[in-house]
């Protein structure tokens, strides 16, 4: 009984750890209702997710949005500075030894998030796929990873996954997205659910899967009066350096994207990034 | 009750949220690129013979090695090295937040509270090392799994010698096993 009030407690901090951070979704809001017309300095996601969850909390994907120059040059400015005023500090941490360099310097960037989690909860048409319609900055998105409720990464797609471009002033279809526990068979399709029982140890792993928009992919009847463009997509090879409990990949797409010795492959191209 | 420990023990992992990471540049610059390798049969390996413990086969999800029949030891080198480079990141990354992709970039470590007293902290000290290795062993087995290798059994004080100590060392020791002779025992696949 004790260790269920402690569980609960955890649980608790858990939810108002992931409250605290969704001030800010990365710039994106999901519409409830259909806008009437579209901003011209939006873009807009269109996307049918899965509603997946593990005990009270849903599966979601989180995107990212690829930095523009401006955000990254504001970025290192801003990281330089604060190095620069943390040096007396890391010198009389470092006792005489090499400071921690640039590279290496912890650093709580203030700026604005470009990473967005896909909140189940905010939808434009219910059902066992929830479409959503998510106005977001302009720009190129990667499906990223996955979260718990939200607040951390709990798995990455580092291991390979794709990007597409979502201009302003249309909505760009990304088509359906999946996501599910994965150390086990899961009921939600299309995910490489076949990961073993043992990868539960100690720490979820989840897996997503995409289902890119085609000719025979509905267009929801209340979006036919707004310009809808299906995404186009590029592979995106392994990328490090992210924090996430778990790493995975997006799982295979046909004609799309595959995977040879564990790399990922444009199948349309059969090139290897 | 099982059930509930393990969701105590997963519910745990939440505090380590944005705990630091080390970039994969500055991982990899502690390790040799492929080009300067050396033979392979100057590296000393630990003896991984097979010892039929059943023991040993049933404790192998957690303590193994890898090997593929198809690969060099060069290629092993190398697909170590790109998947150890994930181990450096620990603990889930805050969304939203900001990541500067494709650059180093080593977000604060969250101050962990201590609501469950020195009780907790004992916990904590007993359960952190396994959590630690249990996350650390799925990057490994996802990354090197997709990759073809499987694994092999082997008693934890073989464990702790291919995955404790000098991260150069690890790598080619590691490397020799997983391209040398194909294994006599039985693959584990749990």
């Amino acid at each position: 009984m004790k260790i269920l009030a402690v569980v609960l407690a955890l649980i608790v901090g858990l939810s108002s750890a992931a409250t605290v951070s969704a001030k800010d979704n990365g710039g994106a809001i999901a519409l409830q209702a259909v806008p009437a017309t579209l901003h011209t300095d939006s873009a807009y996601l269109l996307m049918r997710t899965s509603i997946a969850k593990s005990g009270l909390f849903p599966i979601q994907p989180v995107l990212l949005r690829i930095p523009s120059q401006q955000e990254q040059d504001d970025y290192r400015v801003a990281k330089k500075l604060a190095y620069d005023a943390a040096i007396p500090e890391l010198a009389k941490k470092a006792k005489g030894s090499t400071v921690t360099p640039l590279t290496e310097f912890t650093f709580d960037y203030p700026g604005r998030p470009n990473t967005f989690v896909v909140e189940s909860k905010k939808f434009l048409i219910d059902g066992e796929m929830r479409t959503m319609l998510i106005e977001v900055p302009p720009g190129t998105y990667l499906l990223y990873g996955i979260t718990i409720g939200g607040g951390g990464l709990v798995t990455c797609n580092c291991l390979g996954t794709v990007s597409f471009s979502a201009p302003a002033g249309i909505i760009t279809n990304v088509g359906s997205l999946y996501a599910d526990k994965v150390h086990k068979k899961s009921p939600i399709p299309y995910l490489e659910d076949n990961l073993g029982a043992q990868m539960f140890q100690y720490g979820f792993i989840f897996g997503e899967a995409l289902v890119p928009p085609d000719g025979a992919t509905p267009i929801p009847e209340i979006l036919r009066a707004l310009p809808v463009e299906p995404a186009q997509f590029e592979i995106v090879g392994q990328y490090f350096g992210v924090g996430a409990a778990n790493i995975n990949r997006l799982a295979p797409i046909p004609g799309l994207l595959g995977y040879e010795h564990g790399k990922p492959v444009d199948l349309r191209a059969r090139a290897v990034r | 009750m099982k059930a509930l420990l393990r969701a105590f023990v997963l519910i745990l992992l939440f505090p380590v949220v944005g705990q630091a990471q080390t970039p994969q540049s500055s991982l990899n610059a502690q390790t040799a690129p492929v080009a300067t390798l050396p033979d392979p049969a100057t590296i000393e390996v630990p003896d991984v013979i097979p010892t039929h413990d059943p023991k040993i086969f049933k404790a192998g999800y957690k303590f193994y090695y890898f090997h593929s029949a198809t690969v060099s030891f060069t290629q092993a080198y190398e697909d170590l090295r790109e998947c150890r480079a994930f181990l450096a990141a620990f603990g889930a990354g805050q969304v939203p937040g900001y990541v500067p992709f494709n650059e180093t970039h080593t977000p604060p470590e969250v101050p962990s509270s201590q609501p469950y007293g020195l009780v907790g902290v004992g916990i904590g000290a007993i359960v952190v090392p396994k959590i630690e290795r249990g996350l650390r062993s799925n990057k490994m087995r996802r990354c090197m799994g997709t990759r073809g290798y499987a694994r092999y059994a082997i008693p934890e004080r073989i464990w702790d010698v291919l995955n404790e100590g000098d991260e150069q060392k690890l790598l080619l020791v590691q490397a020799k096993l997983a391209s040398g002779p194909k294994p006599l025992d039985e693959e584990v696949t749990e």
